[in-house]
């Protein structure tokens, strides 16, 4: 009987007792640090990108007060100047005006004297001292009261090609309400020297030249540019996550940081491991323009009646086009890009429940990423008509 | 805090109240010859990191769900971090939980856990010991990395029939042991099964017939669910001689877990209406089964062979079909399937000897062969029927691994001075996969030092490679979850360990221990690749990162035993590192890196009718990566255009300290029969800890009053943890009946 006196103290004890809780993480406000941005090419321009990384609980400026920049190329000191936004541009994007106000959030890049547009470039340093295979690139930044970071990088070799091989294709795809036709491009590019150990990355430029010649003689030019879509899906491994497909969201776009990598304007790059290489083959597919040459019909607006009427007959040609960048990339390059498409997409691990969140870095002291790169480009491609099914 | 020192203050006198007692002293001798022969083995061993347990402790210990847990008693050891609560994960020294050797009467086990972890795959009623390593590993064991489980099941009596039958609060287990030959042959059978079932499938049924009064018969939903576990074990033993036996031991367990819904609609067309059914079908299985063959021979008084021949399959199974009902004049349906299989298959044969030449060497020598098959298949299906163009799109995606593994061991137990022993040995390991080779020598050592007739001083050394690798793209023990060999790509898991330590039985009451160990391990995968259930089949080699691991410690231990009394108290100060280095540069803490643990047991018998049992849990929290640092860009005219956040280095986070108090009480009595039946009522988290199973990192928001006199919120400018508890207090309740 004595036993049980306790035992219902204890009882009520528990009952008593809350079941919920928040915490308050230990090590939230941290200081600052600096976040570096630099990816050396062979290019003519490299570009700096200086940030300031703020202990999450932390206030205070948000950019910092960059006090000196040394990129060194073997060793020796380069030129570096601050980039100077430029004015708007011209009326040339007639989809979209707003890109050319002042206004916009983003500026336009030029890649064959067509403009691509990318978010604004702030707190961009550059320099124009030559960079090319093989070179050794070191940074230093130092800002007002941070810690000077530092990093290096080697610029890989260039890729050499072999042999490209396209080929147009056509599939069915089932999607859970629908079913729908999918054409593309499939691509097989044989590359010398290829290694599991290296890392590569792919751009697919396009371009359509939509031509309307009505049966009046007039002559109507559009031209539509952009970026394939590199979707690696085939009948045999398809819904199958592969390397490609595990970094190909990767956009290495100014979306993230306010960063566009080089002058090639490569925002719809996407990043690869040389060991999903067969061979020294990189196959994949992608979704491009194709070229098109047809006769249609058109209609007038007739202001007596107020209706549409029948216009005439026109002939519409599709001149497309294709151009690979085809990229080695640095380790660095390769795992910081990776680590940023995975922290976006991997929601299982946000709740510790799967490995896989972390922000890679090489800046020594900081955060971001010196990387590096070469790029080798194609000619352009006449783009074949779309394939049957 | 407040509160956990009230309830643990409340639980003390509760103790000390009891203590007061007077006490009925009967029946002790039992409970005291174990300890004595428990101690002596102990401190017998040469081999540091070695506790040993039998039965009898595993089953009078705590008891979930009325259902003693062999790993769960294990993750209270010193030195082990038991992961997400409740699971029965088992991070030894820094291990990953998925490199530790499972054996059951000498074969592997690759899934050792029912219901996503929550219990074990042994049958408790079934053990009769197990050896659990941390360090110190003898050559005889192998293909694992971090720990070894040997357990062993007990013969059947072969004298008389007996058993045990429990009814927990999920399931019920049965077990019965006899003679089948009297003298000579006997068997010992083990079931355990969930019985929720009479529970929830009546209340589906229910459910159903109250849709189908309400939608009528055609169009009331149907739904069919029902989880169950299960799992059997047998061992017959035929005695052809003293010296020689052979024993056969069959083990299947298995999870079931099927799921039907039906749902009609109905469509109007012409004025008659048209009814059809969307159907969902899914079902998850998986589990183990194995049988062997054992032979044990004194072939001498000086020589003695264990020969076991074996086979063991894992087998994961999920599938799910969905089909979508229409109506466009006729019946058109559109259905997707997939089916996940993942099997592992393992055959083998091993031999053991032991050869006593001298009374001064102890020499064990074998080999093993085995011959695993690891095939994990994708299998997928969308269909159109009755569409104008109806469409058929199928595919498979499978990968076969056939791989060889053999080894030879030899290990030598020498008494070189009466207060000097050792353990020498060494194992060579072949493994054959796909035309690649591995070979590998792994060296082991132990030396004990005799302090005294109750002090000993014992350092090991081991390497250890594991040739398997658990695929898994999450931290939970999914279904999902396969096994894959080591490649030409993916190298075999490998580890290093030195071990030191202090024993001592300071009184015949009280033993000590003090142990501590650094160990290296290379070679360590991680899933490195977009957020996936399902593993990626065909390209788990590259999906997965490879990296390092470290960890070091110091652990100790005292157990106490009195006559009624027995307690035990560890303590673990341990670091566990990683290195990863397409996750971080450098070297970041793990996620099972607890600074600290503690474990505090006490069991007072305190009448032969009448036993309590309490345990206090702590650890210092798990951890996990949350963003530390945030980047905001600003325009030329002050405007904030991005802002980003940056996770400085993986597992950043330490989530809230881990605590728990759990309590039960045993109340035994005699059954007119004679048969000793026991109501068990235990009492999980008794405090309600939540503790964290997981967290994220969320702006802090405040309440204030707007000035027109509204109640608002508005961010603080602090980030806040915002913990995820799963489990809160359980208690539960279960009979068991001996006979």
């Amino acid at each position: 009987m004595k036993l049980r006196l306790p035992f219902i103290f204890l009882i009520l004890g528990c009952c008593l007792c809350s079941c919920e809780y928040n915490f308050y993480p230990e090590g939230l406000d941290k200081g600052s640090k600096l976040y570096v941005q630099c990816i050396a090419g062979n290019s003519d321009t490299t570009y700096i990108n200086i940030q300031k990384a703020m202990g999450i609980n932390s206030g205070g400026e948000i950019m910092p007060d960059v006090e000196s920049i040394s990129l060194k190329i073997n060793g020796k000191e380069s030129s570096i100047k601050k980039y100077v936004l430029p004015d708007p541009p011209e009326y040339t994007y007639p989809d979209y005006p707003y890109f050319e106000t002042k206004d916009s959030p983003v500026e336009p890049i030029y890649i064959d004297d067509l403009p691509y547009y990318i978010l604004k470039r702030y707190n961009m340093w550059y320099t124009d001292a030559p960079i090319k295979e093989g070179d050794n690139v070191s940074l230093e930044v130092r800002a007002k009261g941070m810690e000077e970071v530092s990093a290096s990088a080697k610029v890989p070799q260039e890729v050499v090609v072999k042999e490209i091989k396209a080929s147009p294709r056509c599939t069915t795809i089932t999607d859970f309400d629908f079913t729908y036709r999918e054409t593309y491009m499939s691509f097989d590019i044989s590359l010398e020297g290829a290694s599991p150990d290296d890392y590569y990355g792919i751009t697919v430029m396009q371009e359509q030249d939509n031509i309307l010649s009505y049966d009046d003689g007039r002559v109507e030019t559009y031209n539509n540019k952009g970026y394939g879509r590199i979707i690696n899906w085939s009948e045999s491994d398809s819904e199958i996550m592969s390397e490609l497909q595990a970094t190909g969201g990767a956009w290495i776009d100014s979306y993230y940081n306010g960063y566009f990598i080089d002058s090639y304007g490569a925002n719809s790059m996407k990043l690869v491991s040389g060991n999903i290489l067969k061979d020294g083959h990189l196959q994949f597919d992608c979704s491009i323009f194709w070229s098109e040459d047809h006769e249609s019909t058109y209609a007038i607006f007739d202001e007596d009646t107020n209706m549409w009427v029948d216009g005439g007959s026109l002939t519409v040609t599709r001149d497309a086009r294709y151009k690979l960048l085809i990229y080695k990339v640095s380790p660095e390059f390769f795992r910081f890009n990776k680590a940023q498409y995975l922290l976006e997409t991997n929601y299982l691990a946000e709740l510790g429940l799967s490995p896989s969140t972390y922000s890679y870095t090489n800046i020594k002291g900081g955060f971001g990423v010196l990387g590096t790169l070469t790029c080798t480009a194609t000619p352009w491609y006449p783009a074949p008509a779309e394939p049957e099914q | 805090m407040k509160r956990l020192i009230i309830n643990v203050a409340l639980a003390l006198s509760a103790l000390i109240s009891a203590y007061g007692q007077e006490i009925e002293r009967t029946d002790t001798l039992r409970e005291a010859r174990i300890v004595a022969d428990r101690v002596r083995r102990d401190r017998a061993a040469t081999q540091t990191g070695l506790q040993r347990l039998d039965g009898s402790i595993l089953r009078r210990g705590f008891a979930i769900f009325n259902t003693p847990d062999i790993i769960k008693t294990l993750q209270m050891m010193p030195g082990v971090a038991g992961g997400t609560e409740l699971m029965s994960g088992l991070y030894v020294h820094g291990g990953d939980g998925t490199d530790n050797l499972f054996l059951l009467d000498g074969v592997p086990l690759n899934q050792v856990s029912h219901l996503v972890g929550l219990f074990s795959s042994f049958n408790s009623d079934m053990v009769e010991e197990l050896d659990f390593y941390k360090s110190g590993f003898p050559a005889r064991y192998g293909g694992r990395m971090s720990s070894v489980v040997d357990v062993r099941t007990r013969e059947g009596n072969f004298q008389e029939y007996h058993g045990t039958f429990a009814l927990g609060l999920i399931d019920g287990r049965i077990q019965v042991e006899g003679p089948l030959i009297k003298g000579t042959t006997s068997f010992n059978v083990g079931l355990r099964r969930t019985w929720s079932e009479v529970v929830t499938i009546p209340a589906i049924a229910y459910a159903n017939r109250e849709a189908v009064k309400e939608e009528g018969p055609e169009m009331a939903e149907k739904v069919s669910a029902s989880y169950n576990f299960s799992d059997f074990n047998l061992k017959i033993t035929h005695k052809f001689s003293n010296d020689n036996r052979l024993s056969l031991n069959l083990y299947g367990g298995e999870d079931r877990l099927p799921v039907s819904v039906k749902t009609a609609s109905s469509v109007y067309d012409g004025g008659v209406e048209h009814i059809g059914y969307d159907t969902v079908k899914g079902k998850l299985q998986w589990g183990n089964i194995l049988g062997s063959l054992n032979w044990q021979y004194d072939i001498t008084d000086r020589l003695y062979l264990e020969t076991t021949a074996y086979r063991s399959k894992n087998r994961n199974i999920i599938g799910a079909r969905v089909s979508v009902w229409e109506w466009d004049g006729k019946d058109i349906y559109y259905n997707i399937g997939e089916d996940v299989r993942a099997h592992t298959t393992t055959t083998g044969i091993t031999a053991n000897a032991y050869y006593k030449p001298v009374e001064a060497h102890h020499i064990r020598f074998g080999a093993m062969v085995q011959h695993k098959g690891y095939a994990p298949e994708r299998e997928y299906l969308t269909e159109s029927v009755g569409y104008s163009s109806n469409v058929k799109f199928s595919g498979k995606n499978d990968v076969l691994f056939k791989a060889w593994e053999s080894s030879l061991y030899a290990e030598d137990e020498i008494a070189v001075l009466p207060w000097l022993k050792a353990n020498i040995g060494v194992r060579s390991a072949l493994f054959n996969v796909n035309g690649k080779n591995w070979t590998k020598l792994e060296p082991r050592a132990s030396l004990m030092f005799r302090l005294g007739d109750n002090s000993d001083l014992k350092f090991s050394y081991s390497e250890m490679n594991q040739f398997d690798h658990s695929v898994a793209t999450t931290y939970l023990d999914l279904p999902t979850n396969t096994w894959m060999p080591s490649t030409a790509v993916v190298q075999p898991m490998f580890s290093r360990q030195v071990a030191g330590g202090f024993y001592t039985t300071a009184a015949p009451w009280l033993k000590i221990t003090l142990e501590g160990w650094y160990k290296t391990m290379e070679h360590l995968y991680e899933y490195g690749g977009p957020m996936a259930i399902y593993p990626p089949i065909d390209s788990w080699e590259t999906l997965f990162t490879e990296g390092r691991g470290k960890s070091w410690g110091l652990e100790t231990g005292f157990e106490m035993e009195w006559e009624k009394i027995t307690t035990q108290a560890y303590y673990t100060l341990s670091w566990s590192r990683r290195k990863f280095d397409d996750f971080y540069f450098d070297w970041y803490p793990d996620r099972n890196d607890n600074r600290h643990k503690i474990d505090l047991l006490a069991n007072w018998y305190v009448s032969p009718r009448f036993e309590l049992y309490a345990g206090w849990h702590y650890h210092t929290g798990n951890r996990m990566t949350a963003a530390s640092y945030v980047v905001k860009g600003k325009d030329d005219a002050g405007n904030i255009y991005s802002r980003f956040e940056i996770y400085d280095r993986p597992n950043s986070l330490k989530l809230p300290d881990y605590h728990r108090l759990d309590l039960g009480l045993n109340f035994k009595r005699t059954t007119r029969r004679g048969n000793e039946s026991t109501w068990n009522l235990s009492i999980y988290n008794v405090y309600c800890r939540m503790n964290a199973v997981f967290a994220h990192i969320t702006e802090e928001y405040e309440d204030y009053t707007t000035p027109e006199g509204y109640p608002s919120s508005r961010p603080t400018g602090r980030s806040i943890g915002e913990a995820f508890g799963l489990i809160p207090i359980i208690p539960t309740f279960g009979y068991t009946l001996k006979f």
